[in-house]
């Protein structure tokens, strides 16, 4: 069972202020866990971290026990595939080669993509329901489409662990649905997923475990309905909210909803 | 498919390139030497046949020095232009614009005034033994330095804006320009010096040896070897810094590998033929343009198709205006400032966003 | 991506092939030392020397600017031969040439690719003063097997310089003159170890700027502060010394030299202007025929 762990990690931006100030952390496979929290609490930076983009300042990363610095880039990609939160500014290749870069880490620097490769791409596409737009140019795509392309290319990695940076956020709830749905199937397939969302109605929903993060520190771990306790909430994001519970055959205790509800009166801190 | 399609390119244009040089050996600036002739004569270079008189084999070697300078310098020149625009990942970086070219020919003209200038007049003529290749590694040092600190003015997070760019190659190509002005300015009284400093500024195709071609064409086989190393990684660069990284690229080594060896070719380019402009933005431009971004296809193709270029270019020149055509520098420039200009213009709504 | 790079490798191949079956071919010798018969001048100054010395069908070509810069520019007999652009190889073994002539300032690739011709190649010396063009008149005239016509002329030169010399003037009365060039993008002058130079002392006078050494940039504040007596303005390309002229006497920075306010610019034509030749002789007596004539007007007093 794969395993990714964080030590007391603290994380800064070059010569700037703490960003991450000792974050404990670990996510195994088969689990979907949700990072929480609000803008600025550090989330993005952490899972930056975690896929072993940036250094730390002290504590250090595991992955199946072995420090994350000691591996070479190819087997770190080998492992841990990244869907960054917006595909910046993507042109000029056809989706096919695009999704083709997520093997990078699997192929020999001289070679032509293998059989597999190119098998493991169309596969990550029809996941993605792009498999009829593969010779299409990246460019082509809505912004939900590109979405989905991201994700393409982390599945065609191939990699055991799954870090996910804000995958929802130009998607129409149906899409939202959907990815979420695809997230919880590696899960289920064996693959440890972190997603870091905003969005606590999904991350109720999906995740096995909440981790909310707020100024660089974990304030609360554990199940939705500890973690997005009405309680904890209002310290965090003020006393607008409306909160409710659903309850589904599959979980064995209900699940918090929460929605931004202006209360009457002025606007409480 | 996508990739047979490519080889059929890479061989049209490969095929081409060997027309054009057999047939350049058929034209020149003299008259003495006609095609029919030279054709007969090319027969004896590969093995076949007897060769020449002895004046117009001399002659027919001449025009294969120049021809393969030629193909070596203008394949030099876009590989070089295909590397650094894919690091930079910005269609205006090319040795010339950002100061690769002129780092390099300050860095021959500083190893010139240290040798003297009767030790090193220039490449093919040289003194001693090792004063060309001093000369050359002084070029690769001055071009790697520009482009070292291009990276380290203009590069924020392996992303260079526009004007950060363009901006440090003004400030690269006059610092370079202003120092070996003030070198010649300060060798005026030696002649010998002046002369050789002046030869590499200012290049031209004439009157090339084995040494040349040799020199250039050992360069771009070094660099194309680079190629399969970088190729796939620039593309997935194209995503940024952090997006490479997460799939696995080594982004360091390769920027590290691709910029060195943009540097080494063009300064061999320089190093044979003096600083000729443009060749390095047009040629990748052209072929991204035509056969798409993918660095597996584009880097190999831009050798074939710099090669084809400044051969054809040259070849032009001398079948209509002949003995009076103008230097490949001169004539770079001509060409090469209006497609500048056509280029920013076609890219004007990206621009105006600066 | 293989393939291409296998097209490369194979390209390298075949140069290196074609390289090293060329240079195994080693040296072409064309034509004999001795006596050369088919010679290549490749400045103005040589064909003025040369044209003392042989007949103009034994000059092969002769390079463009010959026909503003040299002393047979007008004379049909040389106007007709053959000319070549610009300096390079191919043109030189085109011209079948068995004796090419360059200066120091010849591009050295071009050079050396015509010695591995076997063609013979011989530079001459940069010219300074009247020593050198003689030095150098005697070797041309060994090389081209003439040596008795540059004795002749090397003779005739020593008495037309012996002449000027008779009727120097006294060391206190030669005036201060200027060598002055503008082609309107800045001012050049010529000191000490110049053909002008020479020239201009030939002609009894003085270099108002003897102190530096050769050809360097000069500007209109040094101009002022050398404040010479007269200016000679030369180096000009066809008419357009009247150009100078005109720019010396309209620059309102000029307006109060002395040379300038009294008219005192003397005009050398192009051919005696770089004279690197016996041409230096006849600058020397042009100058010193318009010094007298100056004097004879009024216009010029002895000297400050």
């Amino acid at each position: 069972m794969v395993t990714l762990e964080a030590e007391a990690l603290h994380l800064a931006f070059e010569g700037g202020p703490e960003v991450v100030r000792g974050v404990d952390l670990r996510l195994e496979g088969g689990r979907l866990v949700a990072l929480v929290g609000p803008n600025g609490a550090g989330k993005t930076t952490l899972l930056r971290a975690l896929a072993g983009l940036l250094p730390s300042d002290s504590g250090r990363v595991l992955v199946d026990g072995a420090d994350l610095a000691t591996l070479s880039a190819r087997e770190r990609a080998r492992r841990i595939a990244i869907v960054p939160q917006d595909g910046q500014a993507l042109q000029g290749t056809s989706l096919f080669d695009f999704v083709l870069g997520g093997r990078y880490a699997w192929r020999r620097p001289w070679a032509a993509p293998s059989r597999e490769d190119e098998e493991r791409v169309l596969a990550a596409l029809a996941e993605a329901e792009l498999t009829a737009r593969r010779d299409d140019r990246v460019e082509t795509l809505s912004g939900g489409e590109r979405q989905r392309l991201l994700l393409a290319r982390a599945l065609a990695q191939d990699a055991d662990l799954l870090l996910v940076d804000e995958p929802t956020a130009a998607l129409d709830p149906r899409r939202q649905l959907w990815v979420f749905d695809r997230l919880a199937e590696q899960a289920g397939a064996g693959r440890g997923v972190l997603v870091v969302t905003h969005d606590l109605n999904l991350a109720s929903q999906y995740a096995d475990e909440i981790h909310l993060l707020v100024a660089g520190r974990i304030r609360a771990s554990g199940a939705a309905r500890d973690v997005l306790a009405a309680r904890v909430l209002a310290e965090i994001y003020g006393e607008d909210l409306l909160i409710g519970e659903e309850r589904a055959a599959r979980w064995a205790e209900p699940r918090p909803f929460i929605l931004p509800w202006r209360r009457p009166g002025p606007p409480r801190p | 498919m996508r990739s047979r399609s490519h080889v059929v390119v890479a061989g049209t244009m490969a095929g081409l390139l060997l027309v054009l040089l057999v047939a350049s050996l058929g034209v020149g600036p003299g008259d003495s030497l006609d095609f029919v002739t030279a054709m007969r004569g090319a027969r004896s270079l590969v093995g076949l046949g007897s060769e020449l008189e002895p004046l117009l084999q001399a002659t027919l070697e001449l025009r294969l020095w120049r021809v393969l300078t030629a193909a070596g310098v203008g394949a030099a020149l876009a590989l070089s232009g295909a590397l650094l625009q894919g690091v930079f990942r910005n269609a205006l970086a090319s040795p010339g614009v950002i100061g690769v070219s002129s780092g390099a020919s300050l860095g021959a003209a500083l190893a010139i005034l240290a040798l003297g200038g009767g030790a090193a007049m220039s490449l093919g003529a040289g003194g001693g033994r090792f004063a060309p290749l001093f000369i050359m590694l002084s070029a690769f040092l001055g071009s790697a330095v520009a482009v070292t600190i291009v990276v380290m003015l203009a590069a924020h997070r392996g992303r260079v804006s526009m004007p950060a760019l363009l901006l440090t190659g003004i400030a690269i190509n006059a610092c370079c320009g202003g120092l070996q002005a003030a070198i010649m300015s300060f060798s005026l009284g030696d002649y010998q010096l002046l002369r050789a400093i002046f030869a590499w500024t200012f290049g031209t195709l004439d009157d090339k040896a084995a040494l040349h071609v040799m020199v250039v064409w050992g360069a771009l086989a070094l660099g194309v070897l680079v190629i399969p190393f970088v190729a796939t990684e620039l593309d997935l660069l194209a995503g940024g810094e952090d997006d490479a990284r997460g799939l696995g690229v080594r982004t360091g080594r390769t920027r590290a590998l691709a910029v060195g060896a943009a540097a080494f070719v063009a300064a061999a380019a320089v190093a044979v033929a003096g600083q000729i402009a443009f060749v390095g933005l047009i040629v990748p431009h052209l072929l991204r343009g035509l056969f798409g971004r993918g660095h597996r296809q584009l880097l190999p193709l831009c050798v074939l198709g710099g090669a084809l270029f400044l051969v054809g270019a040259e070849f032009l020149q001398l079948v209509t205006v002949g003995r009076s055509a103008l230097k490949p520098g001169t004539f770079m420039s001509l060409v090469g400032g209006p497609f500048f200009i056509v280029l920013l213009l076609r890219q004007r709504r990206e621009f105006r966003t600066w | 991506m293989k393939t291409s790079l296998s097209l490369f490798l194979l390209a390298l191949a075949i140069v290196s092939f074609a390289a090293l079956r060329a240079g195994q071919a080693g040296t072409v010798v064309v034509g004999s030392g001795s006596g050369a018969l088919r010679i290549l001048p490749t400045t103005s100054d040589q064909i003025d020397m040369l044209s003392e010395l042989v007949a103009p069908a034994r000059i092969v070509a002769m390079p463009e600017q010959a026909l503003t810069w040299s002393r047979v520019a007008e004379d049909p007999a040389w106007t007709c031969l053959p000319t070549f652009p610009r300096f390079q190889a191919e043109l030189v073994l085109d011209a079948r040439a068995d004796l090419v002539l360059v200066s120091p300032f010849a591009e050295p690739d071009s050079v050396a690719r015509i010695r591995d011709c076997g063609l013979r190649v011989e530079e001459l010396p940069i010219r300074r003063d009247l020593d050198d063009v003689i030095v150098a008149l005697r070797r041309l005239g060994r090389l081209v097997g003439a040596e008795e016509a540059a004795e002749g002329l090397v003779a005739d030169l020593i008495a037309r310089r012996d002449r000027l010399l008779e009727r120097l003037p006294p060391e206190g009365e030669r005036p201060r003159a200027l060598a002055y060039t503008n082609f309107g993008s800045g001012g050049w002058a010529a000191g000490r170890a110049t053909t002008i130079d020479c020239a201009m002392r030939l002609a009894g006078l003085r270099n108002a700027v003897a102190g530096r050494e050769g050809h360097f940039e000069f500007s209109f504040e040094e101009l002022l502060a050398a404040d010479p007596d007269l200016i000679v303005v030369s180096g000009a390309f066809g008419e357009s010394e009247d150009g100078m002229v005109a720019l010396l006497e309209s620059e309102p920075a000029l307006a109060r030299a002395q040379a300038v306010i009294e008219g005192r610019i003397l005009r050398l034509p192009p051919r005696l202007a770089s004279a690197g030749s016996q041409e230096l002789v006849a600058a020397a007596e042009f100058l010193a025929a318009e010094v007298r004539r100056l004097r004879s007007e009024g216009r010029l007093g002895s000297g400050r």
